[in-house]
Protein backbone atom coordinates (compact mmCIF):
# COMPACT_ATOMS: atom_id res chain seq x y z
CA UNK A 1 0.00 0.00 0.00
CA UNK A 2 1.27 3.39 -0.85
CA UNK A 3 -0.18 5.96 1.43
CA UNK A 4 0.86 9.60 1.39
CA UNK A 5 3.32 10.26 4.19
CA UNK A 6 1.01 12.77 5.87
CA UNK A 7 -1.63 10.06 6.10
CA UNK A 8 0.87 7.59 7.52
CA UNK A 9 1.73 10.14 10.19
CA UNK A 10 -1.96 10.60 11.06
CA UNK A 11 -2.49 6.84 11.14
CA UNK A 12 0.57 5.75 13.03
CA UNK A 13 2.19 8.59 14.85
CA UNK A 14 -0.25 11.46 15.33
CA UNK A 15 0.82 12.05 18.90
CA UNK A 16 4.56 11.97 18.28
CA UNK A 17 6.64 15.10 18.33
CA UNK A 18 7.64 16.77 15.08
CA UNK A 19 9.86 16.43 13.14
CA UNK A 20 8.89 12.78 12.80
CA UNK A 21 11.81 10.41 13.23
CA UNK A 22 11.57 7.53 10.80
CA UNK A 23 13.71 4.46 10.35
CA UNK A 24 14.58 3.43 6.82
CA UNK A 25 15.32 -0.24 6.18
CA UNK A 26 17.46 -1.37 3.27
CA UNK A 27 16.93 -5.09 3.74
CA UNK A 28 13.99 -7.47 4.14
CA UNK A 29 11.41 -5.61 2.02
CA UNK A 30 7.92 -6.53 3.30
CA UNK A 31 6.60 -7.78 -0.06
CA UNK A 32 3.29 -8.81 1.48
CA UNK A 33 2.45 -5.42 2.93
CA UNK A 34 3.98 -3.00 0.46
CA UNK A 35 4.05 -2.79 -3.30
CA UNK A 36 7.54 -3.01 -4.62
CA UNK A 37 8.25 -0.09 -6.92
CA UNK A 38 11.17 -1.12 -9.08
CA UNK A 39 11.70 2.36 -10.51
CA UNK A 40 10.80 6.01 -10.22
CA UNK A 41 8.58 5.54 -13.28
CA UNK A 42 6.41 3.06 -11.38
CA UNK A 43 5.85 5.62 -8.63
CA UNK A 44 4.99 8.25 -11.22
CA UNK A 45 2.54 5.86 -12.92
CA UNK A 46 0.95 5.05 -9.55
CA UNK A 47 0.59 8.72 -8.69
CA UNK A 48 -0.91 9.58 -12.08
CA UNK A 49 -3.35 6.69 -11.80
CA UNK A 50 -4.58 8.09 -8.48
CA UNK A 51 -5.05 11.54 -10.02
CA UNK A 52 -6.91 10.00 -12.97
CA UNK A 53 -9.15 8.00 -10.66
CA UNK A 54 -9.93 11.16 -8.70
CA UNK A 55 -10.76 13.05 -11.89
CA UNK A 56 -12.99 10.21 -13.06
CA UNK A 57 -15.03 10.90 -9.93
CA UNK A 58 -14.81 14.71 -10.09
CA UNK A 59 -15.27 15.40 -13.80
CA UNK A 60 -15.86 12.04 -15.54
CA UNK A 61 -12.15 12.25 -16.49
CA UNK A 62 -12.81 15.27 -18.71
CA UNK A 63 -10.24 17.60 -17.18
CA UNK A 64 -7.38 15.12 -17.00
CA UNK A 65 -8.08 13.88 -20.54
CA UNK A 66 -8.07 17.39 -21.96
CA UNK A 67 -4.62 18.00 -20.53
CA UNK A 68 -1.53 17.41 -22.58
CA UNK A 69 1.21 14.95 -21.75
CA UNK A 70 3.43 17.85 -20.70
CA UNK A 71 0.81 19.02 -18.19
CA UNK A 72 0.80 15.56 -16.59
CA UNK A 73 4.57 15.71 -16.50
CA UNK A 74 4.50 19.13 -14.88
CA UNK A 75 2.12 17.88 -12.20
CA UNK A 76 4.47 15.04 -11.35
CA UNK A 77 7.68 17.07 -11.59
CA UNK A 78 6.18 19.81 -9.45
CA UNK A 79 5.39 17.29 -6.73
CA UNK A 80 8.66 15.46 -7.18
CA UNK A 81 10.79 18.61 -6.88
CA UNK A 82 8.68 20.33 -4.21
CA UNK A 83 7.79 23.10 -6.64
CA UNK A 84 4.49 24.26 -5.24
CA UNK A 85 3.74 26.80 -7.99
CA UNK A 86 4.61 24.41 -10.78
CA UNK A 87 2.34 21.75 -9.29
CA UNK A 88 -0.57 24.09 -8.60
CA UNK A 89 -0.49 25.71 -12.06
CA UNK A 90 -1.85 22.37 -13.31
CA UNK A 91 -3.61 21.09 -10.19
CA UNK A 92 -5.75 24.24 -10.16
CA UNK A 93 -7.53 23.00 -13.30
CA UNK A 94 -8.38 19.73 -11.54
CA UNK A 95 -10.02 21.76 -8.77
CA UNK A 96 -12.37 23.66 -11.06
CA UNK A 97 -15.99 22.84 -11.73
CA UNK A 98 -18.64 24.22 -14.11
CA UNK A 99 -20.09 27.57 -13.02
CA UNK A 100 -23.64 26.21 -13.12
CA UNK A 101 -22.76 23.47 -10.60
CA UNK A 102 -21.99 23.91 -6.90
CA UNK A 103 -19.13 21.45 -6.90
CA UNK A 104 -17.62 18.29 -8.34
CA UNK A 105 -19.69 15.36 -9.56
CA UNK A 106 -18.46 13.16 -6.74
CA UNK A 107 -15.93 13.85 -3.99
CA UNK A 108 -12.84 11.63 -4.19
CA UNK A 109 -12.27 10.48 -0.61
CA UNK A 110 -10.88 7.54 1.28
CA UNK A 111 -11.64 6.84 4.92
CA UNK A 112 -9.17 4.86 6.98
CA UNK A 113 -9.94 3.27 10.31
CA UNK A 114 -7.28 1.75 12.47
CA UNK A 115 -9.79 -0.67 13.97
CA UNK A 116 -10.80 -2.52 10.81
CA UNK A 117 -8.79 -4.68 8.49
CA UNK A 118 -10.48 -3.25 5.41
CA UNK A 119 -7.97 -1.08 3.55
CA UNK A 120 -10.28 1.93 3.27
CA UNK A 121 -13.83 3.04 2.53
CA UNK A 122 -14.43 4.69 -0.83
CA UNK A 123 -17.91 5.32 -2.18
CA UNK A 124 -19.78 7.68 -4.46
CA UNK A 125 -20.76 10.80 -2.56
CA UNK A 126 -21.95 14.08 -4.03
CA UNK A 127 -20.91 17.44 -2.59
CA UNK A 128 -24.45 18.79 -2.86
CA UNK A 129 -27.66 17.25 -1.51
CA UNK A 130 -30.76 16.92 -3.72
CA UNK A 131 -32.28 19.97 -2.02
CA UNK A 132 -29.25 22.06 -3.03
CA UNK A 133 -27.69 22.14 0.45
CA UNK A 134 -23.93 21.60 0.57
CA UNK A 135 -22.97 18.29 2.13
CA UNK A 136 -20.67 18.54 5.12
CA UNK A 137 -17.93 16.27 6.45
CA UNK A 138 -20.42 15.17 9.09
CA UNK A 139 -22.98 14.21 6.41
CA UNK A 140 -20.37 12.07 4.67
CA UNK A 141 -19.38 10.24 7.84
CA UNK A 142 -23.01 9.73 8.85
CA UNK A 143 -23.66 8.14 5.48
CA UNK A 144 -20.62 5.94 4.93
CA UNK A 145 -19.13 5.44 8.37
CA UNK A 146 -21.80 6.12 11.05
CA UNK A 147 -19.78 4.49 13.83
CA UNK A 148 -17.28 7.35 13.57
CA UNK A 149 -19.75 9.95 14.78
CA UNK A 150 -20.83 10.31 18.37
CA UNK A 151 -24.53 9.89 19.07
CA UNK A 152 -26.17 13.25 19.60
CA UNK A 153 -26.25 12.97 23.36
CA UNK A 154 -23.22 10.75 23.68
CA UNK A 155 -19.55 11.42 24.15
CA UNK A 156 -17.10 11.60 21.31
CA UNK A 157 -15.11 8.40 20.98
CA UNK A 158 -13.31 9.06 17.75
CA UNK A 159 -11.13 11.67 16.25
CA UNK A 160 -11.54 12.60 12.58
CA UNK A 161 -8.28 13.83 11.09
CA UNK A 162 -7.09 15.23 7.79
CA UNK A 163 -3.50 16.45 7.51
CA UNK A 164 -3.06 16.19 11.26
CA UNK A 165 -5.90 18.53 12.08
CA UNK A 166 -9.49 17.92 13.12
CA UNK A 167 -11.72 19.84 10.71
CA UNK A 168 -15.13 20.81 12.05
CA UNK A 169 -17.77 18.31 11.00
CA UNK A 170 -19.84 21.24 9.70
CA UNK A 171 -17.21 22.03 7.05
CA UNK A 172 -18.61 21.70 3.51
CA UNK A 173 -17.10 18.68 1.79
CA UNK A 174 -16.57 20.53 -1.48
CA UNK A 175 -14.40 23.08 0.33
CA UNK A 176 -12.40 20.31 2.00
CA UNK A 177 -11.91 18.59 -1.35
CA UNK A 178 -10.56 21.76 -2.92
CA UNK A 179 -8.33 22.78 -0.01
CA UNK A 180 -7.39 19.70 2.00
CA UNK A 181 -6.95 17.05 -0.68
CA UNK A 182 -3.56 15.40 -1.00
CA UNK A 183 -1.59 15.86 -4.25
CA UNK A 184 -3.30 12.72 -5.61
CA UNK A 185 -6.56 14.74 -5.43
CA UNK A 186 -8.11 12.45 -2.80
CA UNK A 187 -9.25 13.51 0.64
CA UNK A 188 -7.58 10.99 2.94
CA UNK A 189 -9.62 10.96 6.13
CA UNK A 190 -8.31 9.17 9.18
CA UNK A 191 -10.63 8.01 11.94
CA UNK A 192 -8.94 7.16 15.16
CA UNK A 193 -10.21 6.07 18.51
CA UNK A 194 -9.52 8.29 21.47
CA UNK A 195 -7.39 6.92 24.24
CA UNK A 196 -7.79 7.41 27.95
CA UNK A 197 -4.92 7.54 30.34
CA UNK A 198 -5.16 5.43 33.43
CA UNK A 199 -2.83 5.87 36.33
CA UNK A 200 -2.18 3.11 38.80
CA UNK A 201 0.51 3.26 41.50
CA UNK A 202 2.40 5.88 39.62
CA UNK A 203 2.50 4.18 36.24
CA UNK A 204 0.33 4.98 33.26
CA UNK A 205 -1.63 2.88 30.88
CA UNK A 206 -3.54 3.92 27.81
CA UNK A 207 -6.96 2.51 27.25
CA UNK A 208 -9.38 2.47 24.41
CA UNK A 209 -12.43 4.64 25.06
CA UNK A 210 -14.91 1.82 24.53
CA UNK A 211 -13.10 -0.40 27.01
CA UNK A 212 -12.98 2.37 29.58
CA UNK A 213 -16.72 2.69 29.66
CA UNK A 214 -17.22 -0.77 31.07
CA UNK A 215 -14.37 -0.42 33.50
CA UNK A 216 -15.57 -0.84 37.09
CA UNK A 217 -14.23 2.20 38.86
CA UNK A 218 -11.29 1.85 41.16
CA UNK A 219 -10.83 -1.87 41.56
CA UNK A 220 -7.89 -4.21 41.22
CA UNK A 221 -9.83 -6.32 38.80
CA UNK A 222 -10.20 -3.25 36.66
CA UNK A 223 -6.47 -3.00 36.30
CA UNK A 224 -6.25 -6.65 35.41
CA UNK A 225 -8.83 -5.97 32.72
CA UNK A 226 -6.79 -3.05 31.50
CA UNK A 227 -3.68 -5.08 31.06
CA UNK A 228 -5.58 -7.76 29.16
CA UNK A 229 -7.02 -5.15 26.91
CA UNK A 230 -3.65 -3.54 26.38
CA UNK A 231 -2.11 -6.74 25.20
CA UNK A 232 -4.79 -7.01 22.53
CA UNK A 233 -4.86 -3.43 21.42
CA UNK A 234 -1.95 -1.88 19.74
CA UNK A 235 -1.16 1.13 21.85
CA UNK A 236 0.65 3.10 19.22
CA UNK A 237 -0.42 6.62 19.90
CA UNK A 238 -0.06 6.62 23.63
CA UNK A 239 -0.92 9.58 25.70
CA UNK A 240 -3.95 11.28 24.25
CA UNK A 241 -6.49 11.92 26.96
CA UNK A 242 -9.63 13.78 26.08
CA UNK A 243 -11.69 12.84 29.12
CA UNK A 244 -10.20 13.48 32.58
CA UNK A 245 -7.84 10.66 33.48
CA UNK A 246 -9.15 7.92 35.66
CA UNK A 247 -6.89 7.78 38.68
CA UNK A 248 -6.72 5.14 41.33
CA UNK B 1 -7.68 -20.26 -6.05
CA UNK B 2 -10.44 -20.47 -8.63
CA UNK B 3 -13.10 -22.80 -9.92
CA UNK B 4 -13.44 -23.66 -13.57
CA UNK B 5 -16.27 -22.05 -15.53
CA UNK B 6 -18.59 -25.04 -15.60
CA UNK B 7 -18.41 -25.72 -11.92
CA UNK B 8 -19.78 -22.73 -10.12
CA UNK B 9 -21.07 -20.37 -12.78
CA UNK B 10 -17.83 -18.46 -13.17
CA UNK B 11 -17.52 -17.78 -9.49
CA UNK B 12 -14.08 -16.69 -8.45
CA UNK B 13 -13.51 -17.77 -4.92
CA UNK B 14 -11.65 -15.63 -2.49
CA UNK B 15 -9.22 -16.94 0.08
CA UNK B 16 -9.56 -16.72 3.82
CA UNK B 17 -11.15 -13.29 4.03
CA UNK B 18 -14.69 -14.56 3.81
CA UNK B 19 -17.78 -13.13 2.27
CA UNK B 20 -19.00 -9.59 2.83
CA UNK B 21 -21.98 -8.89 0.64
CA UNK B 22 -22.97 -10.53 -2.61
CA UNK B 23 -20.33 -11.04 -5.28
CA UNK B 24 -20.19 -8.47 -8.07
CA UNK B 25 -20.22 -9.03 -11.83
CA UNK B 26 -17.17 -7.99 -13.78
CA UNK B 27 -16.54 -8.03 -17.51
CA UNK B 28 -12.96 -8.65 -18.61
CA UNK B 29 -11.86 -7.25 -21.97
CA UNK B 30 -8.49 -7.77 -23.60
CA UNK B 31 -6.58 -4.86 -25.09
CA UNK B 32 -4.21 -5.00 -28.07
CA UNK B 33 -2.47 -8.32 -28.64
CA UNK B 34 -3.22 -9.65 -25.16
CA UNK B 35 -5.01 -13.02 -25.46
CA UNK B 36 -8.76 -12.90 -24.91
CA UNK B 37 -10.54 -15.01 -22.30
CA UNK B 38 -13.35 -17.20 -23.60
CA UNK B 39 -15.34 -16.48 -20.48
CA UNK B 40 -15.60 -12.74 -20.11
CA UNK B 41 -18.15 -12.34 -17.37
CA UNK B 42 -17.22 -13.35 -13.84
CA UNK B 43 -18.77 -13.08 -10.43
CA UNK B 44 -16.12 -11.88 -8.01
CA UNK B 45 -16.00 -11.50 -4.25
CA UNK B 46 -16.08 -7.86 -3.23
CA UNK B 47 -13.00 -8.25 -1.06
CA UNK B 48 -10.86 -9.68 -3.85
CA UNK B 49 -8.04 -7.30 -4.69
CA UNK B 50 -6.87 -6.17 -8.09
CA UNK B 51 -3.66 -8.12 -7.47
CA UNK B 52 -5.76 -11.22 -6.83
CA UNK B 53 -7.53 -10.62 -10.12
CA UNK B 54 -4.25 -10.08 -11.97
CA UNK B 55 -2.93 -13.37 -10.59
CA UNK B 56 -6.13 -15.12 -11.64
CA UNK B 57 -6.05 -13.79 -15.22
CA UNK B 58 -2.36 -14.63 -15.57
CA UNK B 59 -3.07 -18.17 -14.46
CA UNK B 60 -6.11 -18.41 -16.73
CA UNK B 61 -4.12 -17.21 -19.75
CA UNK B 62 -1.18 -19.36 -18.71
CA UNK B 63 1.18 -16.41 -18.65
CA UNK B 64 4.58 -16.79 -17.07
CA UNK B 65 4.81 -15.33 -13.57
CA UNK B 66 7.40 -12.79 -14.73
CA UNK B 67 5.10 -11.36 -17.40
CA UNK B 68 3.33 -8.16 -16.44
CA UNK B 69 -0.40 -7.63 -16.63
CA UNK B 70 -2.13 -4.30 -16.24
CA UNK B 71 -5.78 -3.75 -15.38
CA UNK B 72 -7.64 -0.58 -16.27
CA UNK B 73 -10.92 0.96 -15.16
CA UNK B 74 -12.90 3.18 -17.57
CA UNK B 75 -10.08 2.67 -20.08
CA UNK B 76 -8.21 5.35 -18.21
CA UNK B 77 -6.58 4.51 -14.88
CA UNK B 78 -4.88 1.48 -13.39
CA UNK B 79 -6.19 0.90 -9.87
CA UNK B 80 -3.61 0.12 -7.22
CA UNK B 81 -3.09 -3.67 -6.77
CA UNK B 82 -4.38 -3.51 -3.19
CA UNK B 83 -7.73 -1.96 -4.16
CA UNK B 84 -10.76 -4.14 -3.64
CA UNK B 85 -12.98 -5.05 -6.58
CA UNK B 86 -16.11 -4.25 -4.53
CA UNK B 87 -15.02 -0.64 -4.00
CA UNK B 88 -14.28 -0.16 -7.70
CA UNK B 89 -17.62 -1.73 -8.58
CA UNK B 90 -19.46 0.72 -6.34
CA UNK B 91 -17.65 3.75 -7.73
CA UNK B 92 -17.19 2.83 -11.38
CA UNK B 93 -19.65 0.04 -12.16
CA UNK B 94 -22.58 0.66 -14.49
CA UNK B 95 -25.54 -1.44 -15.63
CA UNK B 96 -24.84 -3.89 -12.81
CA UNK B 97 -21.30 -4.68 -13.85
CA UNK B 98 -17.75 -3.39 -13.69
CA UNK B 99 -15.88 -3.36 -17.00
CA UNK B 100 -12.15 -3.97 -16.66
CA UNK B 101 -9.62 -3.95 -19.48
CA UNK B 102 -6.49 -6.01 -19.17
CA UNK B 103 -3.29 -5.70 -21.10
CA UNK B 104 0.23 -7.10 -21.15
CA UNK B 105 1.71 -3.65 -21.65
CA UNK B 106 0.76 -0.23 -20.35
CA UNK B 107 -2.25 0.74 -22.45
CA UNK B 108 -3.29 4.03 -20.93
CA UNK B 109 -0.53 6.23 -19.46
Amino acid sequence: MHYPIGLLFDLLASSSALPWNITVHFKGFPEKDLLHCPSKDTIEAHFMSCVKEADALKHKSQVINEMQKKDHKQLWMGLHNDRFDQFWAINRKLMEYPAEESGFRYIPFRIYQTTTERPFIQKLFRPVATDGQLHTLGDLLKEVCPSAIAPEDGERKNQVMIHGIEPMLETPLQWLSEHLSYPDNFLHINIQRLWILIRYKGSFAALDYHAAEILPAGSICALHFVSCKLSILNVGSFGYAERPSITQ
Amino acid sequence: MWCGPGLTSNFLRVGARGISGAPVDILLKAVGDTPIMKTKKWAVERTRTIQGLIDFIKKFLKLVASEQLFIYVNQSFAPSPDQEVGTLYECFGSDGKLVLHYCKSQAWG
